[in-house]
């Protein structure tokens, strides 16, 4: 059954289009990805979604309801922004039990959070002395310690090496039963590993959407891997020259924050 | 529902922003510096000008007007750590929470008002070190805290409404610059406004920092308890850039 259905997003900045209707739908226990290079909208979809900005026209339903009150929507969500959100200099406990108030989260559940996360032996560590995998890991756990229904990912293993990354891979994997996960990536492989369904987006728009086989039908392609497809329907590739210098200098301070 | 999520939402903010606090106790000390600085040197020289239109010595006619603009100084550069708290995507989970945008602004000028005492404490403490003479009882110490927490809500909300405009701490930091000193000295902070030229009245008048200056000097300097009507001019004061900076919040992140 769907549990988050979006419609029709569209987003102005003054004369600029940045979304141009943007609709899918997501089930419970399922991952979907939104692949695009920078500037596609990926950030801004997850972002009006989470609550954070407003769109400019459209529609989000959660159990085919639309969404009226936030405060109440936003019970329901866990969200992990791009940038490094965690408060470098207050312990991993803190960062847990501050965040955890807002959603009534005990501290019995902090702790317990904590073991999962491996972490309780440095619970009252300071954030800025964790390397990026973990820093990352404490704050998906910050988004998921509620126990949400959707759960917003946005780029969650940028800068992160490759042990670091299957390791919140594996982590985010684990936590898919309960929830829909809606996931923005760059990464070919994260999008592939990570998501049963994906959707591939450019200049504000959805071009092509469904699981990696309903892609690959898409292109007349039975083994082409998701790369392929993505260039075969783009054009583009999905590296740094397709990126804006903000976009660039963003994800450079990320990397450096995170080593 | 709305008014219980801004509530906790508020006291939430405020408890993040004094944790951070703790861990930075250098900051805490700093800050205590620059009114110090004022009162030992300037005050000292000013004090020699025998023609200032002030009943009692300068140095006590000053330290209200010290503290109130060490407290202007401090809280309008507050609005610095929106911006750094917006690069580090700290804005948006707390927008992302299950909260009003305006319990943000309200949770960090309230910590913003409450860390005012603290230059309160060493303001008051350096001015019984030095003989200045203030009137501390009861009435004045409770009404002065108040006043204090007020004149950091109203000018770090003011900071914060810059910063969700500016979004840059290039801008912000001159935008600042600029705006401060004027507003420093178009004040009753270091001299009466009787002295002052009548187009430097009229916009003393309707500046924020006169009636925290002011509010300050009759309980601490003159003992004199009618401050009723600048206390409502203060509180509409906070209220007017503590909603202006609620929605400039939103468009921080835009």
């Amino acid at each position: 059954m769907t549990f988050l259905d979006v419609k029709g997003l569209k987003k102005y900045y003054n004369n600029f289009e940045a979304l141009k209707g943007i609709s899918f739908n997501i089930d419970k226990g399922e991952i979907f990805g939104l692949l695009g290079t920078n500037g596609a909208g990926k950030t801004t979809t997850i972002k009006i979604i989470a609550g954070i900005i407003s769109p400019s026209e459209g529609e989000i339903y959660i159990n085919n309801e639309i969404v009226r009150n936030q405060i109440s929507f936003k019970k329901m969500i866990g969200y992990v922004p791009q940038d490094i959100s965690a408060i470098l200099n207050l312990s991993a406990y803190e960062n847990l039990r501050l965040i955890g108030k807002f959603y009534g989260v005990s501290k019995q559940r902090v702790l317990e959070v904590l073991k999962e996360i491996e972490l309780l032996d440095r619970k009252d560590s300071l954030v800025q002395t964790f390397s990026g995998g973990m820093i990352r890991k404490l704050e998906i756990a910050m988004a998921t310690m509620h126990e949400p229904s959707l759960l917003l990912l946005d780029e969650p293993s940028v800068g992160l090496d490759p042990n670091a990354k299957f390791s919140i891979w594996n982590f985010i994997k684990s936590k898919k039963q309960n929830m829909a996960t809606l996931i923005t990536t760059h990464d070919m492989n994260e999008a592939q590993r990570l998501c049963d369904k994906i959707a591939i987006m450019k200049k504000g728009q959805i071009i092509a959407k469904g699981t990696l086989d309903d892609l690959r039908k898409i292109v007349n392609d039975e083994k082409a891997n998701l790369e392929e497809i993505f260039i075969n329907l783009t054009g583009q590739w999905l590296e740094e020259d397709s990126e804006d210098i903000k976009s660039i200098r963003n994800r450079r301070n990320t990397i450096k924050r995170l080593s | 529902m709305w008014f219980r999520a801004f509530i906790k939402g508020s006291l939430i903010i405020l408890e993040i922003e004094l944790r951070k606090m703790i861990k930075q106790k250098i900051d805490i000390i700093t800050r205590a510096i620059q009114p110090v600085i004022w009162i030992l040197l300037f005050g000292n020289v000013f004090a020699n000008i025998k023609s200032l239109p002030i009943k009692g010595n300068y140095l006590s006619f000053m330290t209200p007007g010290v503290l109130a603009q060490s407290i202007m100084f401090v809280s309008f550069f507050y609005g610095i750590s929106l911006i750094w708290d917006k690069d580090q995507g700290q804005i948006a989970r707390f927008l992302s929470a299950p909260i009003p945008p305006s319990s943000i602004v309200v949770g960090k000028a309230l910590f913003s008002g409450i860390r005012s005492l603290m230059q309160a404490f060493f303001i008051i403490l350096l001015s019984e070190l030095i003989d200045v003479k203030l009137y501390l009882n009861f009435y004045t110490i409770s009404l002065g805290i108040f006043t204090i927490i007020l004149s950091g809500i109203c000018f770090s909300a003011f900071s914060m409404l810059i910063a969700s405009f500016f979004k840059s701490v290039e801008k912000f930091m001159g935008i600042v610059q600029i705006i401060t000193m004027p507003i420093f000295f178009s004040s009753s902070a270091l001299y009466p406004i009787s002295l002052m030229p009548k187009w430097l009245k009229l916009i003393a008048l309707i500046n924020p920092l006169t009636y925290s200056v002011d509010i300050l000097r009759a309980l601490l300097f003159e003992n004199n308890n009618h401050i009723f009507f600048m206390l409502i001019i203060l509180v509409l004061y906070s209220l007017l850039f503590l909603n202006a900076g609620a929605y400039g919040i939103k468009k921080l992140v835009n």
